[in-house]
């Protein structure tokens, strides 16, 4: 059938329908990025600890995850990991919600490439600085949140807000699996309007990602900027 | 009071420090010289285990510390009853000079923060930074922050200041605004150990000068014995080539 005109009334009219699941989406996101970042975290220790077997097999696994990709992962997961949870520790994840699984999913994917990323921010710690935290008698845990933690996120703050964004725009293969986030209602309010306005539906839900992009990116300036105390000029050292 | 107690330490089977004592009482300044990798800095890190020694004694005041059985507590009592001035600053990047400075005294001697802010204040004071509180160690001198750093590790009142070549990255200038902080600092009364290249200096101020060579002390005593009338032969060697011709005490 010929389009006859731009449906604004259509998007208008399904725009509430979206935010009212929007906080499925960002739920989502939000967990999937910490857990995700928790996760690479430890993946990094094990990456850097003087343990070069379990190094060498972190690394390994991080490899073999990057390369699958997410909606693969998603998969993977939600008809996996109930699978292996029963067999290995008979215990029963028929109640988990869908949504879980795809967090799951993500926080894996998250991990294996920001514990990369963390990786690299360790590595590029001034080692003098973490000598001068020794001598004033700092404990390991002391070091890391004072020094390690604030000049090494700054370093990788970049990076890591496109990190996030990916995880952001991957919550949308939710719908894969029959969830009704965004994309997945879109999809249903469409197929309900007989699909006479696909192209408004999707517009709709890019202009919604847009919108969460815009907060994110928003977040990690705002993040930058306090991070970056003295971090930024260049070193005038005599 | 600072004793370490035959001190050995060896990296990939070569031998650096092969057994090293001495003693620095209260309120003296013990300079320590020595040709070029003859293992002084070694010493020195391995005083706060920076680098853990192979075996030996340290004693900081009321702190025996068997370096072969040392556990993570012993080294965390080491380090706070003992101060470190690095060669290169190592101020903290991200914190101002005065958070640098307070960063220790919150973090490990858990001070509220204004009583580490006012414990910095003075510290700060001491060594002529009280003007630069609100600044990024990038946005100031080499010679301001080694400053800083004196007053970093001072307002922990260390049992002993341990100081591993703190002006040889400055220029002869900023080098002199330095030492003159290094002696407002002897002046107090806590003892120093110093490796220093600085021969005018560790004439002028120590109380005792060590000689150190190939991992051993060679000759330990006052500026006077050790510069002006050397006993061993490796110590007149060493003294008349780093002296001008006209060397007078």
């Amino acid at each position: 059938m010929e389009r006859e005109s731009f449906h604004l009334d259509f998007m208008l009219e399904i725009l509430p329908k979206l935010i009212e699941v929007l906080p499925l989406t960002i739920m989502m996101a939000v967990f999937a990025i910490v857990i995700g970042c928790l996760w690479g975290l430890l993946l990094t220790f094990c990456k850097v600890s003087k343990h070069r077997k379990i190094a060498g097999l972190i690394d390994g696994i991080t490899v073999i995850v990057r390369a699958v990709p997410e909606v693969v992962l998603i998969y993977i997961v939600y008809f996996g990991l109930p699978e292996l949870s029963k067999d290995l520790f008979g215990y029963d994840m028929g109640t988990w919600e869908k949504p879980v699984f795809v967090v799951l999913a993500l926080a894996i994917e998250l991990s294996a490439s920001s514990s990369e990323l963390f990786r690299s921010a360790y590595n590029s710690l001034d080692p003098g600085q973490l000598e001068a935290a020794h001598a004033l008698g700092m404990t390991g845990t002391q070091k890391f949140m004072r020094i390690i933690y604030p000049q090494g996120l700054f370093v990788i703050l970049p990076n890591l807000s496109g990190l996030c964004l990916g995880i952001i725009q991957a919550t949308s293969l939710a719908y894969t699996l029959g969830i009704m986030d965004v994309m997945g209602k879109a999809k249903v309010l469409d197929s309900n309007a007989f699909s006479m306005s696909t192209f408004e539906a999707y517009l709709l839900v890019a202009l919604i990602y847009w919108g969460l992009s815009f907060i994110e990116g928003w977040i990690f300036k705002v993040l930058e900027a306090r991070m970056g105390r003295g971090m930024r000029t260049v070193a005038s050292g005599a | 009071m600072l004793e370490i107690k035959d001190i050995k330490k060896a990296f990939d089977g070569k031998e650096i420090l092969k057994g090293i004592s001495f003693k620095v009482h209260d309120g003296e300044i013990a300079a320590l010289i020595g040709p070029s990798g003859t293992g002084k800095t070694t010493l020195l890190r391995c005083i706060n285990f920076l680098e853990r020694a192979d075996s030996g004694n340290i004693t900081i005041d009321d702190i025996s510390v068997d370096v072969k059985q040392a556990k993570k507590k012993d080294i965390l009592e080491i380090c706070r009853h003992s101060g470190m001035v690095f060669q290169s600053y190592n101020l903290f990047r991200n914190k101002t000079v005065l958070e640098n400075v307070a960063e220790g005294l919150i973090v490990v001697k858990k001070k509220t923060g204004k009583e580490a802010e006012e414990i910095a204040k003075r510290e700060l004071d001491k060594v002529g930074m009280l003007n630069h509180l609100s600044q990024y160690p990038s946005q100031i001198s080499g010679g301001q922050q080694q400053r800083v750093s004196i007053a970093r590790a001072m307002a922990m009142e260390p049992s002993i200041l341990l100081m591993d070549e703190p002006t040889s990255a400055l220029d002869p200038e900023l080098s002199k605004e330095v030492l003159a902080t290094i002696r407002k600092v002897a002046e107090q009364g806590v003892p120093v150990l110093i490796v220093t290249h600085e021969i005018d200096f560790a004439r002028e101020v120590s109380h005792k000068v060590i000689f150190m060579e190939n991992g051993l002390v060679v000759e330990e005593g006052t500026p006077r014995e050790i510069f002006l009338e050397p006993k061993e032969e490796r110590t007149k060697q060493f003294i008349a080539k780093i002296s001008p011709a006209d060397y007078q005490i």
